[in-house]
């Protein structure tokens, strides 16, 4: 330890605040793209 | 010769069963509301309830996330390692996808534990970086998911990229404890110093619990993504089935 | 061409004579694919030329980057010499492929009965042996700029030398039968094959390093068994994956 007196609150806010935004970035991103396959997939044409 | 025909036949009237999407399955459906409930709780817990580290404050309760996200970007690269060798094994399309799913979600996890790594070291060390053993064989597994997921990127035939993709994994996999070796002797050879640990059992407990919570929303984002991939792989073969069996020519 | 009876991908063959043809067989496939391609490479020598002058500006480049102090360079030299073995050791993988690419004569090749590993040997040795001379022309390069002395030890700096090259060039034969084949070859057979590398950089040039220095305290003996441990899973792990990546 090089004995580092700070304050450390903002750094593990930091760390959360970064850590749920990509969690919820990425479900968010999970979730457009399971609705934009819903619509695609709903929109099947028959064959001819 | 005569064995990559009969191969290539089976694999195509595998290709001819119906591979479907239907909604997803209960435990998944269940499991996608309980996995952020669990991270929340087991964070809002641990944050609470851990002492003030002696030396480092507060900053220790960054190894609530960061750990968490390590292990479970690994653990990541292992499902792909496990599906790549299914691949291989089966042929089975649905195995390439549940790898790429795995690749997609390690790579996440990767990069979010590199940056919260770099937060905890700032205020710990002074620096930014730290070429600790763990966190630097992190970056190098983070390169190596990009890898995997450029190659994929780049390659368009299902199948050639499905058999591409299972190789890099299986290679990749099989270097990462390599990897961690020898970034850690090269470490020692400098002598530098370790992350600190600490004995308090509510770390622990801390890490362990976040750890599993982690683990759930690393399963339910794995499958959800592998959901929308297949949903993906099936219109494309809709698309393709539709083309071939018009009569009429365009 | 002699075949034997057998089907070569008989390593089920009962009798041990009709394994040890089929063994045969496939070595001579390995060092007639080796041999092509090299015969092919001696004919222009300008790839060869054109890595070694890659080599040399990387050298210098490096030397301009870390700074004239003769004391800075000769801590840097061994990273260094390694940094310009990969860099432009990656440059002649993407060939190997390429002649065949270009002709169309990959699939040809592919059609000839026989195990597909002897031809990831036979461009491994090719690739070995271009490599090895470019590294003729590099290593006295690196030290006559960056001020090595001559190592007491050199034998084991060529021993380290030969084991992190294979391991080098064995794992970037198998990723350039892939990468020469998709978009943007130039930066995904580094972006593939770097992070695999990790190993043999740390320890390449970990093991030179002290054997520049007279290795007081013996760290490259470890390093050495790691390069041998690394080429022996890796040699293997490619040539098993070889043939899943080749074909089609």
């Amino acid at each position: 330890m090089n004995g580092m007196v700070v304050d450390s609150w903002p750094y593990v806010i930091a760390a959360y605040g970064v850590t749920w935004v990509v969690l919820v970035g990425y479900a968010i991103r999970l979730v457009l793209m399971t609705r934009r396959n819903r619509i695609e997939n709903s929109h099947t044409r028959q064959p001819i | 010769m005569a064995e990559s025909t009969l191969r290539g036949a089976a694999a195509i009237s595998r290709r001819s069963e119906p591979l479907t999407l239907g909604a997803p399955a209960m435990w998944l459906t269940v499991l996608t509301w309980i996995a952020p409930i669990a991270v929340i709780a087991s964070q809002a817990y641990f944050v609470w309830a851990s002492a003030p580290d002696r030396d480092m404050g507060h900053l220790q309760k960054i190894m609530y996330v960061h750990v968490p996200a390590a292990w479970n970007a690994f653990l990541a690269f292992f499902w792909v390692f496990v599906q790549s060798v299914r691949y291989l094994i089966t042929r089975e399309e649905r195995a390439d996808l549940q790898a790429a799913a795995g690749a997609e979600v390690g790579a996440v996890l990767t990069g979010l534990t590199l940056i919260l790594g770099s937060i905890w070291g700032r205020p710990t060390w002074g620096v930014w970086w730290t070429w600790d053993a763990r966190l630097t064989s992190t970056a190098v597994l983070f390169l190596v998911y990009v890898g995997y997921l450029a190659l994929r990127g780049m390659t368009d035939d299902p199948e050639r990229r499905a058999r591409w993709s299972a190789a890099v994994g299986i290679l990749g996999a099989l270097n990462v404890p390599i990897v961690y070796m020898s970034v850690k002797w090269w470490r020692t050879l400098h002598q530098m110093q370790s992350t600190p640990s600490t004995v308090d059992p509510t770390y622990a407990w801390g890490l362990r619990s976040n750890s599993i919570a982690f683990l759930l929303v690393l399963v339910v984002f794995i499958a959800h993504r592998y959901r929308g991939l297949l949903s993906e792989y099936v219109s494309e073969r809709r698309r393709d089935d539709a083309a071939l069996s018009r009569r009429a020519p365009v | 061409m002699k075949e034997s009876t057998v089907p070569a991908s008989a390593l089920g063959g009962t009798f041990p004579i009709e394994v040890a043809e089929s063994w045969r067989t496939d070595w001579q496939r390995a060092l007639a694919v080796a041999w092509k391609d090299l015969t092919a490479e001696r004919r222009t020598k300008a790839n060869f030329n054109a890595v070694v002058a890659m080599a040399g500006l990387i050298l210098l480049f490096f030397g301009f980057a870390l700074g004239p102090d003769a004391e800075g360079l000769r801590n840097a030299a061994s990273g260094v010499l390694w940094l310009t073995i990969l860099f432009s050791g990656v440059l002649a993988f993407n060939r190997s492929y390429q002649l065949e690419l270009e002709a169309g004569a990959l699939e040809q090749l592919l059609l000839y009965p026989g195990e597909r590993w002897a031809i990831y040997v036979g461009k491994l040795l090719a690739n070995l042996a271009f490599v090895f001379l470019v590294e003729v022309v590099t290593l006295p390069l690196t030290a006559v700029l960056y001020h090595v002395a001559f190592p007491e030890r050199w034998a084991e700096v060529l021993l380290v030398l030969v084991l992190g090259t294979t391991g080098f060039v064995a794992l970037g034969t198998l990723y350039a039968a892939m990468a020469s084949r998709s978009r943007s070859r130039e930066v995904l057979l580094p972006l593939l094959l770097f992070p695999m590398l990790v190993p043999v950089l740390i320890a390449a040039s970990g093991a030179t390093a002290s054997l520049l220095v007279g290795d007081v305290m013996g760290d490259s003996r470890a390093w050495i068994r790691l390069l041998a441990a690394f080429d022996a899973i890796f040699i293997v792990a490619a040539t098993w994956a070889f043939p899943f990546v080749i074909e089609g």
